[in-house]
């Protein structure tokens, strides 16, 4: 057991002993070594099976969403889950005071598939060392590259730590800067390529909502897609591009790069494409340096009188 | 038993072409999923391809209808009947699990037209298998990787081609139509290496069963829903989920009435009109799907409605699928 994974266990059981938190989310053993699962401790027994390991993958903010306990919900946070939480509260869809956020930093989480397919193998263990992750299975401990064993939402992360945490587990490391590679290639390419790439993307879109549920930006009470008079349930590609389309607009301004909506798609439609261009459009359109972060002022998300642009026909002052 | 070559296969496709929609394994930005085929080239080394047979036979979405017209004077126009299709490269345990919900289908008083007229089109043309990936399960489910069941023709996969077996009257026909195509088998290898491919996920999870009044209000149920995101990926790539909701969609003055998947993960899948929703919580929808292939399924067709074919396994963002839930059942402690 590590000594990060020996205080988080410590940390949750007092946090359940005293009452301050009445659930504890995090990670818990699964069906097998590679995959824990998300993990819901009520009680010190609970709390004393919580795992912490490069295999943690699942992003964990939205299930605030989902408790209905009375009392308040501790919770382990990566960057991408602290983000996760810092968009619900800004979003005003979970209170500060209801959220115990135990903050951890993370090197990027092993993929157990890509895991596998390295190692031949069902891994057992994973270890990051820099730019190495050490893989080990029956036949012994080997060693790959990085960025053949991470999750891909893993490898353009800027977030290892979240920005603010009530206890932390390790020194917190800085915030790094997002770059938008995919996006400019994307770009250069002319409309009709680019309709042909998106055309053969949509059209595997099987509308399981994966996406939708996975995201902590996309966490309406009541969601326009699922109403027939805004998009009917046929499945088409024109209904597919509407849905995705609604979806990337919907989060414009709000996505917090976790990369959990790609992750989630059995059909790996690359959504972070579509989100990844709004970033960079509102980071060069609007100087915010960070657009995934939640920041006072949300570029796409607020009314303000003094606007300098106008917002009425031909652009004149309200 | 006959032989295929590698090299002929395509040649087979485009001869069925001739008068059928056929199918085929091809693979799409890295990942094999059964298209339309127009002689691409034909995926081999997938295990399963990300659509089952069942997306085929029973689309995503059909319609049902078309109408036309104003208050008093409307025109109905029925879905025109399917064209013929053949679909080659599906698997074992797909096919088994399109048998198993055309029974939910056709069999009984009331047939599905819709999908009675689609299966009937349809020729399946399934390939054994040669690997499993750790999610496989088809032996706890009592079926391997070389059940016949649901299948018309088995191909079983060797280093130069295929052993081709017809297993009914359709796949004698396709046979026929293969004439020039086919060599007589030399040996029997492949057929056994198929057969004897070691799964990796064992047992006689096929055996479990739960019944609701053992397991209704279990505390196990609380304790899976937690995770669950609520959406409907395991529903959408399961072989032998068929949930069907039927909805208009109107233009102006025309329309057409759709058929097409539901699923009981969604929140508003038992929402009524006049506002009640019959399972509002999670715990209720994720039950409902347990409860559904073990108990109710097996008390109606007397088998559990799972073809181990691993697809929520590979794909359930929370790992919330059947065989973990299969092996939780055996160890759980009944309520």
């Amino acid at each position: 057991m590590s000594e990060r994974e020996s205080r988080l266990r410590s940390l949750a059981e007092e946090l359940l002993a005293s009452g301050q938190v009445r659930t504890f989310i995090g990670f818990g053993p699964g069906y097998e070594p590679s995959r824990p699962l998300p993990w819901f401790a009520q009680d010190p027994a609970g709390a004393a099976q919580l795992l912490l390991n490069p295999f943690c993958g699942a992003t964990l903010a939205r299930y605030l969403l989902d408790d209905g306990s009375p009392g308040p919900v501790g919770v382990l946070a990566r960057g991408c889950d602290g983000l996760g939480i810092e968009r619900l509260l800004a979003d005003r869809r979970v209170s500060r005071d209801r959220v115990h956020v135990v903050g951890v930093t993370c090197r990027g989480a092993v993929d157990p598939d890509k895991a596998y397919r390295e190692a031949g193998d069902t891994p057992l263990s994973a270890e990051l060392e820099g730019e190495r992750v050490l893989l080990t299975t029956a036949s012994g401990t080997r060693e790959f590259p990085r960025a053949s064993c991470l999750y891909d939402r893993c490898l353009s992360c800027a977030d290892p730590s979240p920005r603010w945490a009530d206890d932390w587990l390790d020194e917190p490391l800085p915030p790094g800067k997002r770059e938008f590679p995919d996006v400019a290639g994307l770009e250069q390419q002319d409309a009709d390529r680019r309709y042909a790439f998106w055309t053969r993307q949509f059209s595997r879109c099987l509308r399981c909502h994966a996406c939708r549920q996975a995201c902590p930006a996309c966490h309406c009470v009541s969601c326009s897609l699922d109403h027939p008079e805004w998009l009917d349930g046929g499945i088409s590609l024109d209904n597919n591009f509407m849905y995705h389309f609604t979806r990337a607009y919907h989060v414009a301004g709000r996505c917090i790069a976790c990369g959990e909506c790609q992750q989630a798609c059995p059909a790996q439609i690359p959504l972070m494409l579509l989100n990844d261009k709004f970033m960079r459009d509102i980071r060069d359109l609007f100087g915010v340096c960070h657009p995934h972060r939640p920041q006072e002022k949300e570029p796409l998300g607020q009314f303000c009188p003094d606007d300098p642009e106008g917002w009425r026909e031909g652009g004149a002052q309200p | 038993m006959k032989f295929i070559a590698a090299a002929k296969l395509p040649l087979l496709l485009e001869r069925l072409g001739r008068h059928s929609q056929v199918y085929a394994p091809v693979a799409v930005d890295g990942r094999v999923w059964l298209s339309p085929w127009t002689g691409e080239d034909i995926a081999g080394g997938y295990v399963n391809p990300v659509n089952s047979l069942k997306t085929l036979v029973y689309p995503q979405t059909e319609a049902v209808l078309e109408f036309e017209g104003g208050e008093t004077d409307v025109t109905v126009r029925e879905a025109s009947p399917p064209a013929p299709q053949v679909i080659f490269g599906g698997r074992p345990c797909d096919a088994a699990g399109l048998d198993l919900i055309a029974r939910v289908f056709m069999e009984g008083p009331f047939v599905d037209e819709l999908f009675r007229r689609r299966r009937e089109a349809t020729t399946i043309m399934t390939v054994a298998c040669r690997q499993a990936a750790p999610s496989c399960f088809c032996r706890a489910m009592g079926l391997s990787p070389a059940s016949e069941r649901g299948s018309d023709v088995l191909f079983f996969p060797g280093p130069e081609g295929y052993l081709v077996e017809a297993l009914t009257e359709a796949g004698e026909q396709i046979l026929e139509q293969a004439a020039g195509l086919l060599d007589d088998a030399t040996g029997d290898q492949a057929r056994r290496a198929c057969q004897e491919l070691p799964v990796p996920l064992a047992g006689d999870l096929n055996t479990v069963r739960l019944t609701p009044e053992e397991g209704f209000e279990h505390p196990y149920w609380e304790h899976l829903a937690r995770r669950c995101r609520s959406c409907g990926t395991c529903t959408y790539l399961c072989p032998t989920c068929y949930c069907t909701a039927l909805f208009d969609v109107t233009r102006g003055t025309r329309g057409r009435r759709l058929r097409g998947w539901d699923c009981c993960q969604f929140k508003d899948f038992l929402l009524m009109a006049g506002g009640h929703n019959a399972r509002p919580q999670k715990k209720q929808r994720v039950r409902n799907r347990f409860l559904h292939k073990l108990s109710y399924h097996p008390a109606n067709y007397g088998e559990q409605a799972c073809v181990g074919c691993g697809r929520c396994v590979d794909n359930c963002p929370v790992c919330l699928h059947m065989a973990g839930v299969l092996k939780d059942l055996g160890e759980v402690e009944r309520a």
